[in-house]
């Protein structure tokens, strides 16, 4: 009767156990936008050329351990949607940060990101999905005589710009740490492969 | 003149429909301009999938009008405006007969377009992929299913004369296999049959041995054979001038049935 009673308490946590509550997905949804704000928040400092090159160099290294592998991929395809570049994150963010200081970079992220469902999958025993962030790109002409007397936003001339859509694997695993003798659960959030893609 | 007026009454059908967002933004965009093109945009194969079926929203509306807005919604404007009579005719069937895609019903394939690395050359091939659950919609994973590789067909039609073991091989007790697998490693699948190459097997020998080189995927393509009397092809777009929609849209449609369905299963060369 005992084991019965236990089968039945633990039945419905064997069929659900895989999924999250909705305070769970909440939670690991604001810990996906939090990595994914801090991976932006990277890139930005890694592009300003104001910043010295050791801090962007350590900011490189931060922003690659957000990823669950030294290997993940950045895949961008060109404005014209003909060619496709496959890069590893250390080397996307290399580029970026040696676009050279002949010119400003201004990247504004709109504030739609969209944190797709999260699927449990029994492989890796973790959630996976996906976020999507749009972003714009502007390259100014770094003159001062521009600043000065051209433009009063305080730009040079506008030489590029884009707006792309980026999405990005995420990777959620359940783990659990003592803190002072006490176990403690936490989400564990780790960003996969990228996908950038012009959008107009 | 009856043709001309449908097309531009679906046309105008086309321009007015907005599509409600999908996307949860917050007042502070930068760009109203911005933000309403990506409203339109079906981000990903997900978002395609509950489009199609008119249920992206929690309070989506159940009405046919509703699920025909989506369907145009989820389709390329070439296709709405040059193909008219068969996307109507598909749009009704649709709306008609409740017909809905089901991520995990395994009828669909996306075909990755990659470019690899042979002899020192770029060579295109296609993988297909299925996506398989080991439970109803739950569990599932994206299971390399096929190959289209033409330069594997080309570079092994023929067999080398001198890759064969010579028929008086047996009296040394075919000594030549040491020869075969440790020495001449790259080129040891081409002992292994006399038909037509298998091109599976050649290509896993080929990544293993390194003698196939993965580059990179150039391009998706997601064939859907989920329903009866249809196949339809989803391709990501671009936002265009041209086109209100982006994103993940029905690029080819047609009308079929079972033969033709095998005979379009057989093209995608699953093993």
């Amino acid at each position: 009767m005992k084991q019965l009673v236990l089968l039945f308490l633990f039945f419905p946590a064997l069929l659900f156990g895989q999924q999250l509550t909705p305070t769970e997905e909440q939670q690991v949804k604001n810990l996906i936008s939090d990595k994914v704000d801090l991976f932006w928040e990277g890139i930005g400092f890694i592009a300003d050329d104001e910043n010295s090159e050791d801090k962007r160099d350590s900011k490189i290294d931060e922003c690659i351990s957000l990823f669950e592998t030294n290997n993940s991929i950045i895949t961008e395809k060109s404005k014209k949607g003909k060619e496709t570049i496959h890069n590893t994150v250390r080397d996307y963010l290399n580029t970026i940060k040696n676009r050279g200081n002949n010119f400003e970079v201004e990247i504004t992220r709109y504030s739609a990101t969209f944190i797709e469902k999260l699927v449990y999958s029994r492989r890796c025993d973790c959630y996976s999905g996906y976020a999507i962030v749009y972003q714009k790109y502007e390259k100014y002409e770094k003159n001062k005589a521009n600043i000065e007397f051209n433009r009063l936003d305080g730009k040079g001339k506008l030489l590029y710009s884009d707006n792309t859509e980026k999405r990005i694997e995420i990777k959620v695993k359940k783990g659990t740490t003592f803190v002072e003798g006490q176990e403690v659960k936490y989400w564990d959030v780790l960003l996969g492969n990228v996908s950038v893609d012009n959008v107009y | 003149m009856f043709i001309k007026m449908k097309k531009i009454v679906l046309f105008l059908c086309f321009l007015t429909f907005q599509v409600h967002a999908q996307i949860p933004l917050s007042n502070k965009a930068d760009s109203l301009e911005f933000l309403k093109i990506i409203q339109n945009r079906v981000a990903t194969i997900d978002i395609f999938i509950d489009k199609f079926n008119g249920v992206f929203e929690p309070n989506s509306p159940k009405t046919d009008s509703f699920r025909q807005k989506c369907l145009m919604a989820v389709s390329h404007s070439n296709l709405i405006l040059k193909d008219t009579a068969i996307f109507r005719k598909f749009m009704l069937e649709v709306v008609k007969d409740s017909l809905q895609l089901q991520k995990g019903d395994s009828a669909w394939y996306a075909e990755t377009v990659v470019e690899l690395v042979f002899n020192q050359k770029k060579e295109k091939a296609s993988l297909i992929l299925q996506y398989v659950c080991q439970q109803k919609n739950s569990d599932c994973e994206w299971v390399i299913k096929g190959i289209k590789a033409d330069f594997i067909e080309k570079s092994f039609a023929q067999k080398k004369e001198d890759k064969y073991i010579l028929p008086n091989k047996d009296a040394t007790d075919f000594l030549i296999l040491h020869d075969i697998l440790e020495k001449d490693k790259k080129n040891a699948y081409q002992y292994m049959s006399a038909e037509k190459p298998n091109v599976r097997d050649i290509f896993l020998f080929g990544i293993q041995t390194g003698s196939i080189k993965f580059t990179k995927v150039e391009k998706v393509v997601y064939h859907f054979l989920n329903l009866k009397n249809w196949i339809f092809t989803v391709e990501p777009h671009g936002v265009d001038a041209k086109i209100k929609n982006s994103g993940y849209l029905i690029t080819t449609l047609q009308a079929t049935d079972p033969t033709k369905k095998n005979a379009y299963l057989n093209s995608l060369q699953l093993w």
